[in-house]
């Protein structure tokens, strides 16, 4: 009998972000980021709004590690913006980021398994996880 | 000059996001074609080219996940994660029994890495993962071990 394979997914917060993008020898933050990318053996995603916020240039050679791990974009389009905005009215301590990671979660969810967010900020993405649709863990870099 | 993973990996996520097409001609066993044929007519994909191109682009991924995890971990080796944590963080919030038994994941994580000691290096984290996982499950169950009182 094969086992019921688990599935997680992973969508990182700013921090995480630049964490991934960090090319310093023994960066701890750095370490737990990419063992947050090893357990997650679904979709890996990072918003474009995360992106802005933490200077992930994907054209920039520097940024070349970081996307290999982590190679989708979730993309903050017409009808995210309205999520994003409904979300932000349900918490109103969240940020446009921590919104759009939230969104981000909710949308990889829906393929079902349980979404780790990576995030520096456990407060707001906890507020805002009850908000959003699929089983999520907020997990502080 | 040659291909590098960088160039993959431009190359998938064109792929992902274009979705064009363009004709190739490859040759694939009789009896694969006719079963990809019936699958399609069965509802598995729209059409045989999507069928073909969903799997291709599910392997390519693959392969680039695991290329993106070992080339990391050899560069930055202080970065490699012990096997444990990555199956703990695997079945955190999900209803698998390794969830509530760290303990059998530890253990079993431990013997594993013994046997494979570049699970990590070699970008094979999944299916090592899987394995353990697999394991506990069995172990948990109260299959192929003695359970303490």
């Amino acid at each position: 009998m094969t086992p019921a394979r688990i599935t997680r997914h992973l969508v990182l917060d700013a921090e995480a972000a630049s964490a991934l993008l960090s090319s310093t020898p023994g960066d701890p933050k750095r370490a737990v980021a990419v063992k947050a990318v090893a357990a997650a053996n679904g979709q890996r995603v990072v918003p474009t709004a995360v992106r802005g916020e933490s200077g992930w240039d994907r054209t920039r050679p520097a940024a070349a590690n970081a996307n290999r791990l982590v190679r989708t974009d979730d993309v903050l389009d017409r009808q995210g913006a309205d999520r994003v905005a409904q979300l932000r009215s349900l918490v109103v301590t969240a940020s446009v980021v921590d919104a759009a990671v939230a969104l981000a979660a909710e949308r990889v969810g829906r393929a079902g398994g349980v979404v780790g967010i990576l995030t520096s900020d456990l407060a707001d993405l906890k507020a805002l996880a009850p908000h959003v649709e699929g089983t999520l863990d907020v997990v502080l870099l | 000059m040659a291909a590098t993973l960088d160039d993959l990996v431009v190359a998938l996520s064109a792929a992902e996001e274009a979705g064009g097409s363009r004709a190739t001609s490859i040759r694939l066993p009789e009896a694969l074609h006719r079963a990809v044929l019936i699958a399609t007519e069965l509802g598995m994909d729209e059409s045989f080219t999507v069928a073909t191109s969903r799997a291709l682009e599910e392997r390519v991924g693959e392969f680039v996940r695991r290329m993106a995890l070992a080339e990391h971990f050899s560069r930055f080796p202080e970065d490699v994660p012990s096997l444990a944590d990555v199956a703990m963080i695997r079945v955190r919030g999900s209803g698998h029994p390794g969830a509530s038994r760290p303990d059998l994941i530890e253990e079993t994580a431990a013997w594993m890495t013994k046997q494979r000691p570049d699970w990590a290096l070699s970008g094979a984290v999944d299916e090592t993962v899987d394995e353990v996982l697999g394991y506990v499950e069995m172990f948990a169950a109260g299959v192929g071990r003695r359970e303490s009182a």
